[in-house]
């Protein structure tokens, strides 16, 4: 079972997990999803709160589902990358403010990060 | 397969109390309690003992009465028809000390229509319940999985569960939420007392805190975390911090 | 629903009581016979201690399974079972009556059995059999009275039961506090007292008249005229046996407190 953290509404956290698993391809384009039973028994979890969640990712496009066999994951590969990209603008934004606050530029930043992947390439 | 679970509620509540109050032994137990409940929702009730939490139980389950308000389950008043359709799981044992595992189902199986003993003898075997045990040799442990499997072995429209996971090791608590969880459908209700709300509270659509005998909130707990921004197990202790 | 009922309450007691009973038929009625063929005064002298205290303690353990039946299948930890049965709390009621009828009228044969073994015992010591002429006593107890006593027995064991649930279910009451033990054993005599008084004031009672001597005696004061004495009190007892029932039946339909 995994463990939820206690400040956002648990469907919220289910939703949010979806989309990782989305993002980072556990879960690929066209894949069946749990039906909101197994998937409540799994996490030990209220299914109308799943129920919720996948009410909020059909509505926002990344699951559709047929009538007599299930739900399914987006096959919008440009929806998905839309998420993928959306998703880690919060870390960026996050870094980029921490950047900012130790004293850093915006030249500054890009030439850091450059050289981080530039040594990251090189030792393979 | 259909998997629509929020589905209009048509039916009426399962639930309904208005202007409750129970007194006994000079105290007030239970003060102008109002309480709508759906079908297909799983409630916790929660309060500290003492609260009132049994005595509302015992009145929505028909084995206490002299209170005065009204009180319906699926639209009557307590009495054989809602014991019907109620499965009651008390916070102690209950079963006749003379029984056998095998007996208590036989039991269950006279008398309650909706009991499914071919689904409680599957649990049983599944938990590793000899059906030829003597009823006064079982484990603290296995003495409630017992009871909880004849429970829930029924299909009621309303399943009231006081402390299921009490005094119980983590395992076995896994194994009682499983099978609520397991059990659940669109068509009943369970409404679930606890004093250990952590491990619980993902389980509930809705939540009510009673207080000294007063229902103090009753809300969705998804509004509740978003609200205040807590689990329901961190503001129950705001709540109830005296406690 | 209730066939349902009496099926729980009997397999409950069955075990224990049949056992009770086979011990009991055991030792004062198989027994004896066999001793009587070993050594006939020996059977007389065993009967005697026997019987009375097998009698008192088959008694004592019909009453103790009665009041603890009713005591803790209702209104101990069994209770919230039997109250979340969807049945009429009066069939859980009727259920432990017929079940406790049963075993204490099963009871009552087995000591009518035990007082024929003793008859039958006592047949070979010739002294009694000359005292007594068997055909006058035949005739003495005719019909009438046979069903005289029978209908004494049941009248007595319904209102003994009903009394005994009556005093338990009022002493559960939450009002007596600490008190229900005492309240209940209170009720249970204020129910005999009762009675009692009841019985003095309706019942006419004229057995002092006949002065007759002897047999003569015998027959008068059994026979007919007993039943002309015996119905008052036969009928009190009815009336009291159904009052309480009934008022049992509310309060545990209508119960206040369950603890």
């Amino acid at each position: 079972m995994i463990t939820f953290s206690s400040a956002s509404p648990i469907y919220i956290q289910i939703i949010e997990e979806i989309k990782r698993e989305i993002v980072s391809g556990v879960r690929q384009p066209g894949s069946r999803v749990e039906t909101v039973r197994e998937m409540a028994q799994e996490m030990g979890v209220n299914p109308n709160t799943v129920q919720k969640a996948f009410a909020e990712l059909e509505r926002e496009g990344l699951m559709y589902s047929e009538r007599t066999s299930g739900r399914y994951i987006t096959t919008d590969v440009d929806l998905i990358k839309k998420v993928k990209e959306e998703s880690i603008v919060s870390t960026i934004a996050e870094f980029v403010n921490l950047m900012k606050r130790s004293g850093f530029n915006n030249e500054d930043i890009l030439r850091l990060v450059s050289k981080y992947l530039e040594e990251g390439r090189n030792n393979g | 397969m259909a998997d629509q679970i929020m589905q209009p509620d048509t039916a009426g509540n399962i639930i309904e109390i208005h202007g409750l109050t129970k007194t006994y032994e000079g105290r007030i137990a239970l003060s102008n309690v109002n309480l709508s409940i759906p079908s297909g929702r799983i409630v916790g009730l929660l309060g500290p003992n003492g609260a009132g939490k049994t005595t509302l139980i015992k009145i929505i389950t028909g084995v206490l009465s002299g209170y005065s308000g009204q009180v319906l389950i699926d639209g009557h008043k307590p009495g054989v028809y809602t014991k019907s359709i109620v499965s009651y799981l008390p916070d102690k044992t209950y079963l006749s000390n003379w029984m056998r595992v095998s007996d208590t189902i036989d039991l269950f199986n006279d008398f309650y229509a909706d009991f499914d003993r071919v689904k409680a003898a599957e649990m049983m075997k599944r938990l590793g319940i000899d059906p030829k045990l003597k009823v006064t040799k079982l484990s603290k442990g296995t003495y409630e999985k017992v009871q909880l499997v004849l429970v829930m072995s029924r299909a009621a429209k309303l399943y009231v569960l006081d402390e299921p996971i009490g005094g119980v090791d983590p395992a076995a608590r896994d194994v009682i939420l499983d099978t609520i969880l397991k059990n659940y459908s669109e068509n009943s209700t369970v409404l679930l007392s606890t004093q250990l709300i952590s491990d619980v509270e993902r389980i509930f659509d809705s939540v009510i805190f009673l207080k000294e005998g007063q229902i103090v909130l009753n809300e969705d707990v998804d509004t509740l975390r978003e609200k205040y921004k807590q689990s329901v197990d961190e503001l129950f202790r705001e709540v109830f911090r005296c406690y | 629903m209730l066939l349902k009922l009496l099926k729980y309450d009997i397999k409950s007691t069955a075990a224990k009581m049949l056992t009770a009973f086979a011990v009991f038929a055991f030792i004062c009625i198989v027994i004896p016979p066999i001793i009587k063929l070993f050594q006939e005064d020996a059977a007389m002298t065993y009967l005697i201690f026997t019987v009375p205290v097998g009698a008192i303690a088959l008694s004592i353990v019909t009453f103790i399974f009665i009041f603890q039946r009713y005591n803790s299948g209702l209104y101990g930890n069994e209770g919230s079972l039997m109250f979340t049965l969807p049945v009429k709390g009066r069939y859980l009621l009727i259920s432990k009556f017929i079940t406790a009828f049963m075993w204490t009228i099963l009871g009552c044969v087995l000591g009518f059995a035990s007082i024929c073994t003793i008859v039958y015992v006592s047949l070979s010591f010739d002294e009694i059999r000359k005292g007594i002429n068997f055909l006058d006593l035949l005739d003495v107890w005719n019909i009438s009275t046979l069903l005289l006593i029978i209908t004494l027995i049941i009248v007595t064991t319904v209102q003994f039961i009903i009394q005994v649930y009556f005093s338990i279910t009022i002493s559960k009451l939450p009002i007596w506090r600490k008190f229900g033990v005492l309240v209940g054993i209170l009720t249970y005599l204020a129910v005999d007292y009762i009675d009692s008084i009841l019985e003095m004031c309706l019942s006419p009672v004229h057995v002092g008249k006949f002065k007759v001597e002897g047999l003569a005696a015998l027959r008068a004061v059994t026979g007919e005229f007993i039943w002309r004495v015996q119905l008052i009190p036969i009928l009190i007892s009815l009336v009291l046996s159904v009052g309480m029932f009934i008022a049992t039946t509310v309060l545990i339909e209508k119960r206040t407190s369950f603890k």
